[in-house]
This record gives structure tokens, C-alpha cells and sequence, in this order.
């Protein structure tokens, strides 16, 4: 094992202390089936790896680890690509809500959000799963390509969307 | 936002998930790592070997057989068919990104490459894979009927639906590429089209368009020869075993005059259409 070998080992068991779990939920939202899932994770996991040896600092670790990981699984969704078309959020936003649910109660949450993220075109994607995970409008931007500016009305837009999903159970449940 | 806003329970609530996937050991990720590549390189090596060998089972039954006419002439135009589509493969159906890439490329600019690359190899899959082949099957089918007048009405019947088969696929491809378009269009939107520019080639390579001109003159001349002889059949005296330097001569010269034609229309249109 040489030098830049090790730093690359180590480098790698850092990201996954740090990124590991945001990781795995990252595949969730593009893969929904287990087999499949554990597949886009591992080479998740071999890219992440293998580029980290390019890294030197050139953006945040972060930012890189999100890129490759999107990447990654962007190339996954385009080759084995299954079921209906993908929507955008102009077109969820069209539609009406078809039930209302308690945002409080953590399964139910976590199933609504994911039946609309395995809707939704990669861009629209990236940027609400990148929200999910807490990530600031400006570090999106550097992840997605697009300015903070657009970043801010997109997500707006998403949490408008799940605003609407999940608030008016809870104002019809009270 | 307050700690009873929804937001921050499905933001909390996402972050619980919990689905069970082991993370891989280092092990396994420099392993996986590696096999990717090989798998990759693989994956290649087979279809040049497979294309090679059929290159070569052709090339030999051209030597051993003597010079049969149009027969030969289809085959060795198959064989530059098959050399044409493997060197197209190696320059354009890359599959896997560099890590390094996936690192300093944003997600937008990612897919929008992915996107373009898939459009084009979809629309553009009669002008790298069919028509580099059609040339030689068409000249091999009237050289095996003129062998055998008997099979006049087998080759009419195998080129009408090889013509549905292939304009059926044609049409499929084109809707994909279509729909891929329109994804590519609402990207250029939401960027101001600024990775549209960035990734925009100016031109396709000389080796490209000019293959692809002379593919397109041999096998737009091809047809309306082989039509014709399938219409007039054992009849004709157009085409023979060995064709006559008449007939020969009248082919190139079609062909020559496709290809012409289309270098002026490409000279024409420059700037304004960047297709070759």
C-alpha cells in the first residue's frame, strides 16, 4: 500500500463517518428496490473511493462527495430505467393533493416523501433530497450547477409542495 | 421555522431513515472499484473480438472463393461496415464517467452530457449501425440472387421486412431521443442555456462526416440498383455474376455524385446545420 493509498483509505473511512448514512438514504431516493438499492450503494461507495484520490481539496468535501454520489446514481437511474416518466415539480404543483397526512408521524412522512422524490426529473431530485439532508442553498448550488438564486426558488417550491401535502392533514386531523 | 413546523418534522423524519444497507467494507469498495474498469473493459474486448472474427470469416471467404461478382463486392463492403461501427463504438459508446469527472462535474452538467450522449447515439443509430451495414447486405442479397434466380422472391420478401423491422426501430429511437430533447431543453432553461454553450462541439470530426457521406452515397445508389433488379429480376441484363464495366461504372458514378452532393449541401448549410 503506498502513501496516497493510505490518505486515500483514509480520507475514504472519513467520508463514510461523516456521509456514510446521508449516503444511503441518497440511494433510497433513487433506487426503490432493495437488491438494486445495495448494488447503486456499493458503486456509490467504489466511486466515492476512487475519486477521492482526485479530490486535493479542489471544492469542499462535501460538495465532492454529493457530486459523486449524484453522478453516480444518475448514471444507475438512466440505464436501468424503469416505470413512468419522470414529472417535474411544474407538474406535481398542478395537481391536486389526493390526502392529506400527519407530518409528525415519521413513517408515514418519510413514505410520502419518498413516493414523491421517485416521481420527480434527476435536477428536481437532487435539489429536495440535498434539502432533506439540511444542506444550505449555496453548497446545493456548487452540487446541482445551477445559482443560489434559482437553488432558493426551487426550493421554495419543494417545500411549498410538502407544505401543502402534509399541513392540511394536520389542520383537517386537529 | 418553529420546532412544530412540518418542514422541520419531515426534514427530521427523512433523516431517520433507516433502510438496513450495509455500507460496504474498504475491501469490498476497492475491490468493486476495480472490477468496475475490468468489467468495462470487458464488456469491449468482446464486441471488437466478435467483430474482428466476423471481419475475418468474411475476408477468407472472399479469398478462397474466387472473384464472384457482386456477391464480393457486398461482402467487402460488410467488412468495412462492421470496421466502421467497431471504430464508432470505441470513439463515442463510453459508458463510464472518470471518477475524477464525477467529482468536478455538477449534477446538471452531468446529466445534461448523459442526455446528449444517449440522444445521439439514439438518433443518429441508422447512420453508425444500419447504414455502414446496408450497402454490402443489399449488393450480398442481389449477388446471391443472380447466383440463383430461384430466390429472386425470397430476397424481396427479406428486404421488405428488414425495410418495417428497421423503419419501425427508427421510429421508437426517434421518439426516445425526442422525449430526451425535451428533458435536455428544460435543463438549457433553467441554466440560460450557459452548459449548452459550454458543451456545444462545433463540428463532428472530418472522419465522421466523411465516412458517413460515402456510407450514405453507396447505400442511397444501392437501392434504387437493387429495386430495380428485383423489380426486373432474372430478366435483367443490368446485373450479371460478373457485373459488366457498364454496370459498375454506373454505380461509382452514382455514388460519386451522392457524395458530392452531399459535401455541397453540407458547404452550403454550414453554421447553420452542424449534423454531418
Amino acid at each position: 500500500m503506498t502513501a496516497s493509498g493510505d490518505s486515500q483509505d483514509a480520507l475514504y473511512r472519513e467520508v463514510v463517518a461523516q456521509y456514510g448514512a446521508a449516503v444511503a438514504r441518497l440511494a433510497r431516493g433513487y433506487e426503490r428496490y432493495p437488491h438494486l438499492r445495495q448494488d447503486l450503494l456499493q458503486e456509490i461507495h467504489a466511486a466515492l473511493w476512487a475519486s477521492l484520490e482526485s479530490w486535493q481539496g479542489r471544492c469542499s468535501l462535501r460538495t465532492w462527495v454529493y457530486r459523486v454520489a449524484h453522478n453516480t446514481a444518475v448514471s444507475h437511474i438512466s440505464r436501468a430505467r424503469r416505470g413512468p416518466p419522470f414529472v417535474s415539480l411544474d407538474d406535481l404543483e398542478g395537481q391536486p393533493a389526493t390526502a392529506n397526512y400527519d407530518a409528525q408521524d415519521a413513517a408515514v412522512a418519510r413514505q410520502q416523501v419518498l413516493d414523491l422524490v421517485e416521481q420527480l426529473a434527476p435536477t428536481d431530485r437532487q435539489i429536495i433530497l440535498l434539502y432533506l439532508e439540511d444542506v444550505d442553498a449555496a453548497t446545493i448550488g456548487e452540487v446541482v450547477g445551477l445559482s443560489p438564486s434559482n437553488v432558493s426558488v426551487k426550493v421554495h417550491r419543494i417545500k411549498k409542495l410538502l407544505f401543502s401535502r402534509f399541513h392540511d392533514g394536520r389542520r383537517h386531523d386537529a | 421555522m418553529t420546532p412544530e413546523d412540518p418542514m422541520d418534522s419531515i426534514r427530521s423524519a427523512w433523516q431517520t431513515l433507516d433502510d438496513a444497507e450495509a455500507t460496504p467494507t474498504l475491501e469490498h469498495v476497492r475491490r468493486r472499484a476495480g472490477s468496475s474498469a475490468a468489467r468495462f473493459a470487458r464488456r469491449n474486448l468482446r464486441e471488437y473480438v466478435a467483430g474482428v472474427v466476423l471481419m475475418a470469416v468474411i475476408s477468407t471467404d472472399i479469398v478462397r472463393g474466387g472473384f464472384n461478382g457482386l456477391l464480393d463486392v457486398g461482402q467487402v463492403l460488410i467488412v468495412l461496415g462492421i470496421a466502421y461501427v467497431l471504430v464508432y463504438l470505441f470513439r463515442h459508446g463510453r459508458t463510464v464517467a472518470l471518477p475524477e469527472q464525477l467529482g468536478l462535474t455538477d449534477a446538471v452538467t452531468f446529466y445534461r452530457a448523459e442526455l446528449v450522449r444517449q440522444r445521439d447515439l439514439l438518433a443518429t443509430v441508422w447512420q453508425w449501425y444500419l447504414m455502414p451495414l446496408l450497402p454490402g447486405m443489399l449488393l450480398t442479397l442481389v449477388g446471391r440472387s443472380v447466383q440463383s434466380p430461384a430466390l429472386w422472391a425470397s430476397v424481396g420478401r427479406t428486404m421488405f421486412g428488414a425495410l418495417c423491422v428497421g423503419g419501425f426501430v427508427h421510429y421508437l429511437n426517434r421518439r426516445s431521443a425526442g422525449r430526451m430533447q425535451r428533458a435536455i431543453d428544460g435543463l438549457d432553461a433553467m441554466t440560460d442555456g450557459a452548459i449548452a454553450r459550454l458543451q456545444a462541439t462545433t463540428d463532428a470530426a472530418w472522419f465522421d462526416r466523411i465516412a458517413i457521406w460515402a456510407m450514405r452515397a453507396v447505400a442511397l445508389t444501392s437501392i434504387p440498383f437493387t429495386v430495380a433488379n428485383a423489380i426486373l429480376g432474372p430478366h435483367s441484363t443490368a446485373v450479371a455474376a460478373t457485373p459488366s464495366p457498364r454496370f459498375i461504372g454506373a454505380f461509382w458514378i452514382g455514388s460519386a455524385s451522392v457524395f458530392v452532393g452531399q459535401a455541397l449541401w453540407w458547404f452550403w448549410n454550414r453554421g447553420r446545420d452542424q449534423h454531418p
